[in-house]
């Protein structure tokens, strides 16, 4: 490896990210067609990016908001332990000592009681209200709701209120094709189905201007685990799919989802370049209301 | 309701806007602190003591940055101290070692690409996730928050130097060490 490719090896990471000057970009690209070595490596550190792209966002465990709860009242306790030694050690003459050890020992005591058992001296108004995976259900903060909440019979559900509905209607473009990843034309093998490591979902073609080129199929299920993905983000809900018979895509989509994900919802389309169409704006509503979004999709290639 | 919104709530005694606030971000906190330590228990019990001190300092929240970029400050602080604590230096050489229940392989966390190849490209791609994994933890916690922040979360730049209080040339330089360091690690895997 001469100095040069020394050189190109450390802009390698910014020139994927497109982050160099246009004449840094020309001259990495320029290196990578001459260099199998350093062609090689480009390769290698997209594949790792793309690995990290790819991890799965993994749901957090079922009772997490519980554990929480929990935790904020042992916190509680602790803070009064705490309290109390602070009292002992400025305030209370020694011969009250037995009794702020005794009662420190009912609260340690108290600590390993069943959290049902000592809901009581949780942080005053603190009522634990369990609130359904979607917040959507969420009360508006109206001056009726701001007023304190009442337990429901036993249930600790947050209390359901009438949800207001705005239908929207998006038309998406799919990719089926992943982007175009230039290779140098000395390690390509022609011909498909392809020989080497490339596998037989990739498709090698030469442009234009004589680069060669691979491109990546994406399929109908690649597609459809994508679209959940960001739907499971937004915190969205599938009412129902509808897949072409002929190619298996996605055809259209009904979903709903939280007012307050609707921007970040279409950000995550725009991003990846989907939206089809100019996005119709959302008339005022409150924080708690629900798109319902009818979706219709095209493929591209 | 808007984050901001929630907040204000908080401040005026509504409870149920703090959870409203961790139903909204558990998943992505959970999922960075699983980045970061690499182990479900450990990221299970980080991301519940990030939302314990939301919890305690949303009271001090000044509407200056958003919500999301201040309560990932807390993780990404929180991950870093979680593990240079003894507790998690014992756990990553004693129980890792012997796959326990918590770690990442054959567990219900398990690190899988979305792949409907066939079952032994998929295979391949499920060792190249935890090979990549284990990569990850042995980097050093500020490439690593870098990394996981860009490159796994997807977040901006922006948002990556409000969140860690890394200058911009510095954060683009981690990412490249980090990047190239997994590169090196991975070796013929990749």
């Amino acid at each position: 490896m001469n100095s040069e490719c020394t050189h190109i090896r450390r802009l390698i990471s910014y020139y994927i990210d497109g982050d160099l000057e246009p004449a840094k970009m020309a001259a990495v690209s320029e290196h990578l067609l001459a260099c199998r070595e350093c062609s090689r490596e480009h390769d290698a550190l997209r594949s790792v990016i793309s690995g990290l792209h790819s991890f799965r966002q993994v749901k957090a465990p079922a009772d997490f908001l519980e554990g929480i709860h929990e935790r904020i009242n042992e916190d509680s306790i602790i803070h009064r332990i705490r309290e109390a030694l602070s009292l002992m050690r400025f305030r209370i003459p020694a011969e009250l000592a037995a009794f702020a050890a005794t009662a420190m020992l009912i609260l340690l005591i108290f600590n390993f009681l069943p959290s049902g058992e000592k809901a009581f001296i949780k942080r005053p108004g603190y009522e634990q209200t369990k609130i359904a995976a979607d917040h959507s259900v969420l009360p508006a903060q109206t001056a009726e709701n701001n007023k304190p909440k009442k337990q429901t019979s036993g249930s600790g559900v947050a209390p359901q209120i009438e949800q207001q509905e705005i239908p929207v209607r998006l038309a998406l473009s799919l990719k089926t094709r992943q982007e175009t990843v230039a290779i140098p034309s000395r390690s390509v093998s022609y011909g498909n189905p392809i020989s080497g490591d490339i596998s037989n979902s990739q498709y090698l073609r030469q442009t234009e201007n004589g680069d060669v080129t691979r491109e990546i199929v994406i399929t109908p299920d690649e597609v459809n685990l994508k679209i959940d993905e960001i739907i499971n983000y937004i915190e969205g809900n599938v009412i129902s799919r509808v897949n072409n018979i002929e190619n298996g895509y996605p055809s259209s989509l009904t979903l709903s989802v939280p007012y307050a994900n609707y921007q970040h919802f279409i950000s995550r389309l725009d991003a990846l370049g989907a939206l089809k169409d100019p996005v119709p704006a959302l008339p005022e509503a409150s924080g708690d209301a629900t798109i319902l979004i009818q979706m219709e999709l095209y493929t591209r290639e | 309701m808007d984050d901001f919104a929630l907040i204000r709530a908080f401040h005026k005694g509504e409870n149920y806007a703090f959870d409203a606030l961790v139903m909204r971000y558990k998943d992505r906190i959970f999922n960075l602190c699983l980045r970061f330590l690499g182990d479900s228990h450990e990221a299970e019990d980080t991301s519940q003591d990030v939302f314990l001190k939301a919890f305690k300092s949303l009271n001090n929240f000044r509407f200056e940055s958003s919500f999301y970029t201040w309560l990932y400050r807390i993780a990404v602080n929180s991950c870093k101290n979680r593990v240079k604590s003894l507790w998690y230096r014992f756990r990553k050489n004693e129980a890792w070692t012997e796959n326990s229940e918590g770690s990442l392989e054959g567990s219900q966390f398990e690190f899988m690409a979305y792949s409907n190849e066939n079952p032994v490209a998929s295979l391949e791609n499920k060792e190249m996730m935890n090979a990549l994994q284990k990569a990850i933890n042995t980097l050093p916690s500020d490439q690593k928050s870098v990394v996981i922040l860009r490159d796994i979360e997807g977040l901006s730049y922006e948002e990556i130097t409000d969140i860690t209080g890394f200058k911009l040339g510095t954060l683009k330089s981690r990412l490249s060490r980090a990047r190239h360091s997994l590169r090196e690690k991975l070796g013929d895997i990749i």
